[in-house]
């Protein structure tokens, strides 16, 4: 991901400010495609997440006179669309925030049950690519497992950086990380040929 | 050390938070426990795995959709573009009130105005209604219902006019576009300097009627037109097409009879129906005569009858009488 210069981002914004047509393109142009991946690997749906990063770059065109400069504008708007993923999955079957934080605060290793799914790994893995089973496994951690594993794993965020973006302790992010990717590692073994050398 | 002591400490080696005397006891551990290795060997793996994942291209034209989007909101704020909704986005419940009784009020004016409407209930093309105001055409396409209408009838000092728009699902609908296409005569009023004749506002999830308005700017004469459209994805769910005759006569609107105004209605569905232009031709009144470009005989007979109407072919155009 390339980062931008303080100096460029500041010229950048300034311009979009005064509503510059080529700024807020370049603007556009600069951000959809890290942030529609952040959408889609945290989502695990293409039109999803357009819809989530559309809103995302949208709400941060807006609301950029607030944009203080305190973050980078890459944290901000990585921010902005990982609020608005959890906005879109509000009121899903998920376990809830609440009770996540709950279950960190108390300590416990919490096991969470994997569904049976042996007899249908083979055929998957005779019709989907790595990349998609990897996806796929991604798409089922709890919420908030998947996000700090995104950010971290796939996104090559720092564990400061994350705080920033997700605006949790570090101790959390790193409790949050390592559960997922026990979680993930025990999904992914079913699938003996991704761990062939 | 013992393996599950190591397991629990091996994910914090591979991130490098261990401090070197942890460490270096793992490193022990490692080098003579095999099943230890293999986890730390299939944990690099994974990680190797995740960071390889390729990232994927945004969808076609979405730079241009965020960009008109963000045009449309700006302008949405400056001038709110909608009227009246209920139900889908949370209005507040007294807006949503006013917007009932507003919403109550054109049913009844639409319902008691337009003899056609029983039928059209069950037709396959949806009549037009016979509204009072100016020119309007319920949706021609798909399932749903556009309803397209000036709220005023003479264009104002600055040359605009207010189109209003009502969009009525047939049920539920997700990621909801509206589309609008102006004629080369017209362009918004608060203009998108890249699209001026041309606005998508994305409205998302739609469960109930709402409606909509803009100005338009007019800046020639002749028949203008605006077509508007709904889709969800690629399925384009309905269509409407509304004919503007300015300057057609000294005030353009209100100078038209209702079968005037019929009549253009039904030009401007059997173009949308035949996909050909048709040449409209002076006078109106009573009589719509136009002629027509290439085989679109059977259409027009067919959907005259389905307005039921008669078209009759005349000196190389057709004759519809609007009864």
């Amino acid at each position: 991901m390339k980062k931008l210069e303080k100096e460029e981002e500041q010229r950048l914004i300034k311009n979009c400010l005064a509503g510059e047509r080529d700024a807020l393109e370049e603007f556009i142009r600069l951000f959809q495609k890290p942030v529609f991946n952040l959408a889609y690997r945290l989502c695990g749906d293409r039109d999803m997440a357009e819809d989530i990063a559309q809103e995302a770059l949208l709400r941060a065109l807006e609301n950029l006179p607030r944009f203080k400069g305190e973050s980078s504008l890459y944290t901000w708007l990585y921010r902005i669309t990982t609020n608005i993923f959890y906005d879109s999955i509000r009121g899903s079957k998920e376990l809830s925030y609440d009770q996540m934080s709950y279950n960190e605060d108390e300590g416990e290793t919490k096991s969470i049950e994997l569904p049976d799914e042996e007899s249908s790994v083979e055929k998957d893995m005779e019709r989907r690519d790595i990349q998609e089973i990897v996806q796929k496994e991604i798409a089922k951690l709890p919420t908030h497992y998947r996000t700090v594993l995104v950010l971290y794993d796939i996104e090559g965020f720092s564990y400061e950086e994350i705080c920033g973006i997700l605006q949790k302790p570090i101790g959390t992010i790193k409790s949050r990380l390592n559960r997922a990717r026990k979680i993930l590692k025990a999904r992914l073994e079913k699938y003996r040929e991704l761990f062939e050398d | 050390m013992k393996c599950d002591r190591v397991k629990e400490l091996l994910l914090d080696y591979l991130n490098g938070d261990l401090s070197a005397p942890e460490k270096l006891l793992v490193d022990e551990h490692i080098g003579i426990c095999p099943s230890c290795r293999e986890e730390l060997r299939k944990l690099e793996k994974m990680r190797h795995l995740l960071s390889s994942l390729k990232p994927i291209e945004p969808p076609p034209y979405f730079t241009q959709k965020v960009i008109a989007n963000y045009y449309a909101r700006k302008e949405r704020k400056a001038h709110p573009l909608r009227v009246f909704f209920f139900g889908g986005l949370k209005p507040s419940r007294a807006f949503a009130y006013a917007g009932f009784a507003i919403f109550l009020i054109f049913a009844f004016a639409y319902l008691s105005l337009s003899p056609w409407w029983g039928k059209a209930r069950q037709a396959v093309v949806p009549s037009i209604p016979t509204l009072k105001r100016a020119p309007s055409i319920i949706s021609a396409k798909g399932i749903g219902k556009i309803l397209v209408l000036p709220q005023t009838t003479t264009p104002d000092a600055q040359g605009r006019i207010r189109i209003e728009i009502m969009v009525y699902p047939p049920s539920p609908q997700e990621k909801v576009w509206l589309s609008l296409l102006l004629s080369q005569g017209m362009v918004f009023a608060s203009e998108n300097p890249l699209l001026p004749h041309q606005k998508d506002y994305y409205i998302g999830k739609l469960s109930s009627p709402v409606s909509f308005w803009t100005d338009v700017q007019v800046s020639s004469q002749g028949v203008q037109w605006i077509r508007v459209s709904c889709q969800s994805g690629n399925h384009k769910w309905a269509e409407g097409l509304l004919f503007l005759p300015i300057g057609i006569k000294p005030s353009p609107f209100v100078s038209l009879s209702q079968s005037d105004i019929d009549a253009i209605s039904l030009l401007a569905l059997l173009c949308e129906r035949t996909g050909k232009p048709l040449a409209l031709s002076v006078p109106l009144s009573s009589k719509l005569n136009f002629s027509y470009q290439g085989d679109a005989e059977g259409a027009i007979h067919h959907y005259a009858s389905l307005l039921g109407l008669t078209a009759l072919k005349y000196n190389g155009g057709f004759i519809i009488e609007i009864p």
